[in-house]
């Protein structure tokens, strides 16, 4: 079962390059997921060897002891919650004012996201957390997870919508810009889950 | 590709990975765990609910 989810989520990789290929080009595929792919390396360096959030199970397709789904997961994930809350809206997110509600609804949809994945892993101990607070959805499942999905997906998303503001500039300097904000996306993506484990503490101590 | 086809991709990947979610639950028996699957499965259901209606709307107009 395991070999079957790690294949399923790359041929969900290879299916949503199809769909976002077709809908916007081929330039936004190359942004969009290789800063995701690098998001996904910094996220689970950060959030599973410095910050030992959680560590992994058996995972047969790994890359330096990193699962290789891990590294388009996040990517595509954020591309489902973009396409969602753009179907929802009527509107596309990119082009969007500042203030718009497409964000809530991208963390809404991760947050749903993360219930019935982390439920799926769970079973086959994929990925073992080890929070700080006691507080958990179901078995070793923390209360945490569902906002560390949430936060990377906007993190992301925001991050891709500032850089890309500017008309004009070619996708191999807006790949460079982006890849290089995924250092401080993940940076502040540790601040906030720390910020959401105290509360999670705090609330349910 | 078909334009109806093209809008189901984002929401048939989830249908896939829920498929494998719920097939895993029943082979586990993790009864418990099932509930899990139904609100990604709602709000699927809901964004491509407005979706379709859209492209119908258009299709009229």
């Amino acid at each position: 079962m395991i070999w079957l989810i790690e294949i399923s989520l790359l041929l969900v990789t290879g299916i949503l390059i199809v769909h976002a290929s077709n809908v916007y080009n081929s330039s936004f595929v190359k942004v969009f997921w290789i800063s995701g792919i690098i998001l996904g390396f910094f996220r689970e360096y950060a959030l599973g060897e410095v910050m030992n959030l959680y560590t992994y199970g058996d995972f047969h397709i790994t890359f330096f002891g990193l699962p290789i789904m891990y590294t388009v997961f996040w990517t595509n994930i954020a591309y489902i919650g973009l396409v969602w809350s753009n179907n929802f809206l009527e509107r596309e997110y990119l082009k969007a004012k500042p203030f718009d509600y497409h964000l809530p609804l991208i963390f809404l949809t991760m947050v749903l996201i993360a219930f019935f994945f982390e439920a799926l892993i769970s079973q086959y101990q994929l990925s073992v957390w080890n929070p700080d607070s006691n507080s958990t959805l179901w078995g070793n499942t923390p209360l945490l997870a569902p906002f560390a999905y949430g936060w990377t997906a906007v993190l992301f998303i925001k991050s891709l919508k500032l850089l890309s503001k500017e008309s004009q500039q070619n996708w191999q300097i807006l790949v460079l810009k982006l890849s290089l904000a995924q250092a401080p996306v993940v940076l502040i993506l540790a601040g906030l889950l720390l910020l959401s484990n105290l509360a999670i503490i705090l609330v349910f101590s | 590709m078909n334009k109806l086809l093209l809008t189901y991709l984002p929401y048939g990947v989830i249908d896939l990975l829920l498929t494998l979610a719920i097939v895993s639950e029943l082979i586990n028996k993790r009864y418990d765990l099932l509930w899990a699957n139904l609100p990604i499965l709602i709000w699927g259901l809901i964004s491509l609910n407005k979706t379709v209606r859209k492209m119908r709307d258009d299709l009229v107009d």
